[in-house]
């Protein structure tokens, strides 16, 4: 580990997880701290800024690993549901380019091909062709984490084009099922 | 590095493995009850702390029937609209929706879908005042 992470990366590195750990750890055992509902009052005198707010928290919360599915679910509960839906693949879109450049950054696919050549050789195999397909099919599952296949993307060095038109065609597909989830099946 | 051309077949594949996920997902979720109940709970869980949620519930119709003393005799969709009116009636392609409010608080209201083709039906009861407080039951 110590030839592949020079210093500096290890330094941001170790800060990474340890805000991820805090972070989850406050989601996770005291959700009122996070509770993204709140942006609704916000929302009620001052919907753009609200929106544009919404926005940034979308486009960097995969760095953060929080799940997406409550964000948006708060989203659906406080915008209309057309602007949710744009700014919500807008947002997945730089959250995607975020983890994939910071993932790049580390060199963690680097690290993995030299700890790991045959097991990356032959995923990267398996991948060959069906990149798009394999992302988008695992965007559009309910429930599933997508930032984790763009970890995997990014260490298997599969290009960015390719992680955002899978992301896109499966995000645009989960989100509108989540849309009509809440607001017609639920009636919220 | 991989080749970055995105080929024909490649998005084909990515369309049929789409279409295929969000069917199995569909089915699964739109066509059981344990399906449906599982989804609805979850995203229930995840709306948050803040939830107007009283009861959400999916059945077989069947039992749906026997719970709340619908006419078995008669068409599902007469029996239940004999029984609690058709108030806000949607209908798609899938689901015939009433959002039906209480007789005895108007601050609950009952979202029910009926799934046309399988044996489904859900009931979504929540409060739709601002304070949670008026629909103490």
């Amino acid at each position: 580990m110590r030839e592949v992470f020079s210093i500096d990366k290890r330094i941001v590195l170790a800060i990474w997880i340890f805000a991820v750990a805090v972070l989850l750890s406050v989601y996770y055992g005291i959700p009122d701290l996070l509770d993204f509902s709140q942006l609704g009052t916000i929302a009620e005198n001052y919907y753009l800024l609200a929106l544009l707010v919404y926005f940034m928290i979308l486009s960097i919360r995969g760095l953060t690993l929080l799940p997406s599915t409550p964000v948006l679910i708060a989203g659906i509960l406080i915008f209309n549901p057309y602007h949710v839906f744009i700014v919500n693949i807008a947002g997945f879109l730089v959250s995607a380019t975020l983890v994939y450049r910071y993932s790049g950054y580390l060199g963690i696919g680097d690290y993995f091909e030299k700890k790991f050549p045959t097991e990356i050789a032959r995923i990267q195999k398996l991948f060959q062709r069906r990149e798009i397909p394999v992302i988008a099919g695992w965007s559009v599952c309910p429930f599933t984490h997508t930032d984790l296949i763009i970890y995997v993307s990014a260490s298997l060095n599969i290009r960015l084009k390719k992680c955002l038109t899978g992301v896109l065609i499966g995000e645009s597909l989960i989100n509108a099922f989540y849309i009509f989830s809440v607001t017609a099946i639920l009636g919220l | 590095m991989y080749n970055s051309k995105i080929i024909y077949q490649e998005i084909l594949a990515t369309v049929l493995v789409v279409l295929a996920v969000a069917l199995i997902s569909v089915i699964i979720i739109f066509s059981t009850p344990s399906g449906m109940q599982y989804y609805g709970n979850t995203l229930i869980k995840l709306v948050g702390t803040e939830s107007h949620e009283i009861r959400f519930e999916a059945f077989p119709k069947e039992d749906f029937i026997r719970e709340f003393g619908l006419n078995s005799s008669e068409d599902f969709i007469t029996a239940f609209e004999g029984t609690f009116g058709d108030e806000n009636k949607e209908e798609n392609f899938f689901f015939v929706f009433y959002d039906i409010r209480d007789g005895t608080n108007p601050c609950i209201s009952t979202k029910y879908g009926i799934n046309k083709y399988s044996d489904l039906i859900y009931m979504n009861r929540r409060c739709i005042c601002a304070s949670v407080d008026s629909c103490r039951e």
